[in-house]
This record gives structure tokens, C-alpha cells and sequence, in this order.
């Protein structure tokens, strides 16, 4: 569905790409960085919201190219920042929105203003940060886009409008083909709707995963030794209170076998969540690129 | 898709076209009931106001970031930039109207020079639009040194004439936008303001379309 390929932004003190991405129908992703890892522009140059340096992006075989413009019918798309007509009232910039996209359903813009319970009545422009965004999410999912391109989506949402917008979405991914690349810091959000994790970091792809790969690798091991064990392959330690250590893996299959033939006994495994794992890919990264 | 964006931006901008017909209309009554003024200061009056508008205008596109939002619907660059223009231009249109009418109940004996003036100086007031649209977007435009380049260049152009013609530094209505207006007028006739027109908002359109980014003010 989305095809990039060698997509290149340079800034005077940071470069995005070169960078070669698909993002499947159907599916959806997760981009994780740390702030400033390069996400935003990522998705600003997606949109053609900012120039490219180099590369193309397609949408369905389609190019994005910014001086045409169509190609955006197949996309919702919900930014850093949330442009409206402010003087108008909810209800007035849904109906002019509406008409730019073939694919908009009323009764389904309807169903999600009354399930994120969004006054559209009121001006725009008297939203808080977390209408603004209700409102958005409505004019990104009302036309039922081929591709959701999601910064951040739930910034600004209080706690229970998270949880319905995560439910709304899990329910639209559901019920579609739509393809789904979320930018988020908060890996939770997508525990159970990511199928894939994309570790962004310095404007390049740090790793790209299959997220039941990760599931299946990751553990947590705890076991009773004499000595510090510190040389674990693919583990790194996170707890030595001699006897007691804590090793989390990113293959225990391998870490396992090199305790055995240590003679480390009884070592409990234990799974590790999606947000577990991610904030120690994360750490890795970090650390790495501190040592560059 | 076009036509859709003019439709939904003009919409938007009724309130804008209420006002300034209000403003108009104040203007008129007090020029013919109650100013000593000559009735042609009308246009003066009129043409500050559509200047005004299209500062309020302006100002209120580049707080809510139109450009950006024009930028994620549907709708090309080229598509974005001539909805922004014609729209500024239906509201020189409606003051145009609005000097022709004044004219027609008020001088109805000059009625036909007025016919003709009027465009005229709105054309003008178009080229004078598109001089400032250009280094409004030339900030946006790599490399950025070029915006300044080009608002030293249009001061020193708009400063030299006021010099070469008033010949008084100090007379600072040789500045204001009237005696631009003025000075506009007299040497270019009709057709090269029109091809200086083409020509700036060609020029306009390439920088609009080539920005580094459609973010909004």
C-alpha cells in the first residue's frame, strides 16, 4: 500500500533516510523512536507537507506527488498540528471537509462523534488540544482512507477518550484493508494492533520487526548463581543481587543454552510485554548511539 | 477539486466581504452626508480598506494555517495557490464594483471615466498584491537569503521613486501606499500592468509550488 524508496530530507544538523519502507495492506505498524529520532518528518514528507531531497513515496502505485494532490483521497492523515477552519464550528468544517472525499460516510463521522462525544456545535477555535484531536480522528477515519498515517494520535486525549479512539481504530482496522503506520511513544497503545515494529532512530530504520518475532525471542531469565554472569550472548543484565541475577534476551534460546553449559540451574522465563521489549530495544539504540 | 477549495475558502471568507461591504457603506454615507471631501476620495477611502481587509486576511490565514491545511486535502499546490489569489481578487472585485456604483449615484456625470479607472487601479492594487505575496512566500523558499534580497531590493525601489519624485524625504505620504498607487499609475498603461500581473503572479506561483514546506505560518 505505502512504498517508499531512498526517501532523503536534509536539514542543516539532521538527515532523514536514505530510507526504503512498505507498509502492507492490511497491516498496521508502529513507528518508535525517541524524540527527535525523525519521526515527524517522516510523515510530513509522506504527506508532501514538506519538500523531499530525494526519493519517491507511492500510495496504492500512485506517486505523492504534491503538485497533484488526488492521492490524498486515499489517506487519513492526523499531524503535529491540527489545521482547521477556526472560525467555523465542528459541525460546519466536517460537512466542508466531507465533500473532498468521495469515500466519506456520514452515518460513520456521526457513529464517532457520539462515541468520542465531541461537542461539534462549538468553534474550533474554542477546542482544547484534546477536541481538536477527536475532531481530526473523525476527518481521518470518516472517508475510510487505504492508508491511516497517525503522528502521535492520541496526545492530548484524556484517558478514556484514548481508550475508545484505541477501540474505534482497533474496530476499523478490523473491518478493512486499511494499512496503519502509528508513530507513538507509548508502546502500550498498540499492544494489541501493531503486527509489526519499526525502531526508528537518527532518520534511519534501527530495526525492523515482526512484532510475534519479538514476542517469541524476548524473555526475561532469572536464576541463582555464585558468580556474576556477564557475558551472556544477546542478553544484557539488569538485576545482580548475587545469588539472585536477572538477565533479559533478545534470543534465549542461545542465552539459555550458553547458561546450561555454564551450569546455571532452575532459571525461571518469563515473557516480556511488547512495551517491555521496545524500551529495551530503545535503550540499546540510545546506548549505541552514544558510544558512535 | 478546484472549484470545491474556491467555494469552501470563499464561504469562509463571507464575513470578510459583510465587513468590508459595512465599512464601504459607512464610508459612502459619510462622504456624501456629511465630509466636505471631493467624491472621489471614496476610492482613496475604499481602496485603504480592501487593504486592510486583506490584512486581517492574510493574518488570519497564517494563524490558523490554512496553507497547511490546504496542503493535507485533496487538492494540488497549483490548485491552493490560485484559490488564495482568487479569492483576494474577489474582494478587489467587490470594491471595484463598489467605486463604479459610488460613482454612478454620486458623479454620474464622470460615470464612464469611472467605468474605466477603476479597473485600472485595481489592477494596480493586484500587481501591488502580488509584489507582497512573492516575499511573503519567499520565506518559505530555498535558499532563504533570497526573501531578504528581495525586501531590500523592493524597499530601495519603492524608497528611490518616493525620492526621485517627491524630492522631500520628509513628505511621509510619498511612502504610504496612496502615492504608491498614484505612482503606479502614471508611467504603466493598462496592458503592461496587465503582463507585469502575468508575469509576477507566474513568478509567485513557482515559488508557492516549489517551497520547502507547506507548514503554515
Amino acid at each position: 500500500m505505502l512504498e517508499i524508496r531512498q526517501l532523503e530530507k536534509h536539514y542543516k544538523n539532521f538527515t532523514v533516510g536514505p530510507l526504503d519502507m512498505s507498509i502492507e495492506a492490511g497491516s498496521a505498524t508502529a513507528l518508535i523512536g525517541a524524540n527527535g529520532a525523525g519521526k515527524t518528518t517522516l510523515f510530513r514528507s509522506i504527506m508532501g507537507l514538506i519538500s523531499r531531497d530525494g526519493g519517491i513515496v507511492s500510495i496504492g502505485g500512485e506517486e505523492c506527488d504534491p503538485a497533484k494532490g488526488l492521492w490524498r483521497q486515499q489517506l487519513g492523515y492526523l499531524g503535529d498540528y491540527l489545521p482547521f477552519y477556526d472560525r467555523w464550528s465542528g459541525a460546519q468544517n466536517l460537512k466542508a471537509l466531507s465533500k473532498f472525499y468521495p469515500g466519506w460516510s456520514a452515518s460513520y463521522a456521526a457513529e464517532l462523534v457520539q462515541r468520542l462525544q465531541l461537542n461539534i456545535s462549538q468553534k474550533v477555535g474554542s477546542y482544547s488540544t484534546g477536541q481538536r484531536t477527536k475532531l481530526a480522528i473523525i476527518v481521518a477515519l470518516a472517508h475510510r482512507p487505504k492508508l491511516l498515517l497517525l503522528d502521535e494520535p492520541a496526545n492530548g486525549l484524556d484517558p478514556v477518550s484514548r481508550d475508545e479512539f484505541l477501540t474505534i481504530l482497533f474496530e476499523h482496522m478490523e473491518a478493512g484493508d486499511t494499512a496503519l503506520l502509528y508513530a507513538t511513544h507509548h508502546i502500550t497503545e498498540l499492544e494489541g494492533l501493531a503486527d509489526r515494529l519499526i525502531f526508528f532512530n537518527g532518520g534511519h530504520i534501527y530495526s525492523d520487526e515482526v512484532k510475534e518475532d519479538l514476542l517469541e525471542r524476548w524473555r526475561l531469565l532469572s536464576f541463582s548463581v555464585d558468580q556474576e554472569i556477564r557475558n551472556a550472548p544477546s542478553a544484557q543484565l539488569v538485576r545482580s543481587e548475587l545469588p539472585v541475577q536477572k538477565l533479559i534476551s533478545s534470543d534465549h534460546q542461545s542465552t539459555l543454552q550458553f547458561l546450561e553449559n555454564e551450569g546455571v540451574l532452575d532459571i525461571a522465563v518469563s515473557r516480556m510485554s511488547t512495551e517491555e521489549i521496545a524500551v529495551q530495544v530503545l535503550k540499546k539504540m540510545l546506548r549505541e548511539e552514544s558510544n558512535v | 477539486m478546484f472549484s470545491l477549495l474556491l467555494k469552501t475558502e470563499l464561504e469562509s471568507f463571507t464575513r470578510f466581504f459583510l465587513l468590508a461591504l459595512a465599512a464601504n457603506t459607512v464610508l459612502m454615507i459619510w462622504l456624501a452626508f456629511v465630509s466636505d471631501l471631493p467624491a472621489n476620495s471614496f476610492v482613496n477611502g475604499s481602496a485603504l480598506i480592501f487593504v486592510v481587509f486583506l490584512g486581517v486576511y492574510g493574518s488570519e490565514y497564517s494563524q490558523q494555517k490554512r496553507e497547511r491545511l490546504h496542503a493535507q486535502l485533496p487538492v494540488s499546490s497549483t490548485e491552493a495557490f490560485f484559490a488564495s489569489w482568487l479569492l483576494m481578487a474577489a474582494l478587489l472585485l467587490f470594491h471595484l464594483v463598489l467605486w463604479i456604483v459610488y460613482s454612478g449615484i454620486m458623479e454620474p456625470e464622470s460615470f464612464s471615466v469611472a467605468i474605466v479607472n477603476a479597473p485600472e487601479i485595481g489592477l494596480h492594487l493586484l500587481v501591488f498584491l502580488a509584489v507582497a505575496t512573492i516575499g511573503i512566500n519567499l520565506f518559505g523558499y530555498k535558499p532563504w537569503y533570497w526573501a531578504w534580497v528581495y525586501l531590500v531590493g523592493i524597499c530601495v525601489l519603492v524608497f528611490g521613486f518616493a525620492v526621485v519624485d517627491s524630492r522631500n524625504l520628509l513628505d511621509l505620504e510619498a511612502l504610504g501606499i496612496l502615492r504608491l498607487i498614484r505612482l503606479l499609475d502614471k508611467p504603466w498603461d493598462f496592458l503592461l500592468s496587465s503582463l507585469a500581473l502575468v508575469l509576477l503572479v507566474g513568478v509567485d506561483h513557482y515559488i508557492f509550488t516549489h517551497r520547502e514546506n507547506f507548514l503554515g505560518g
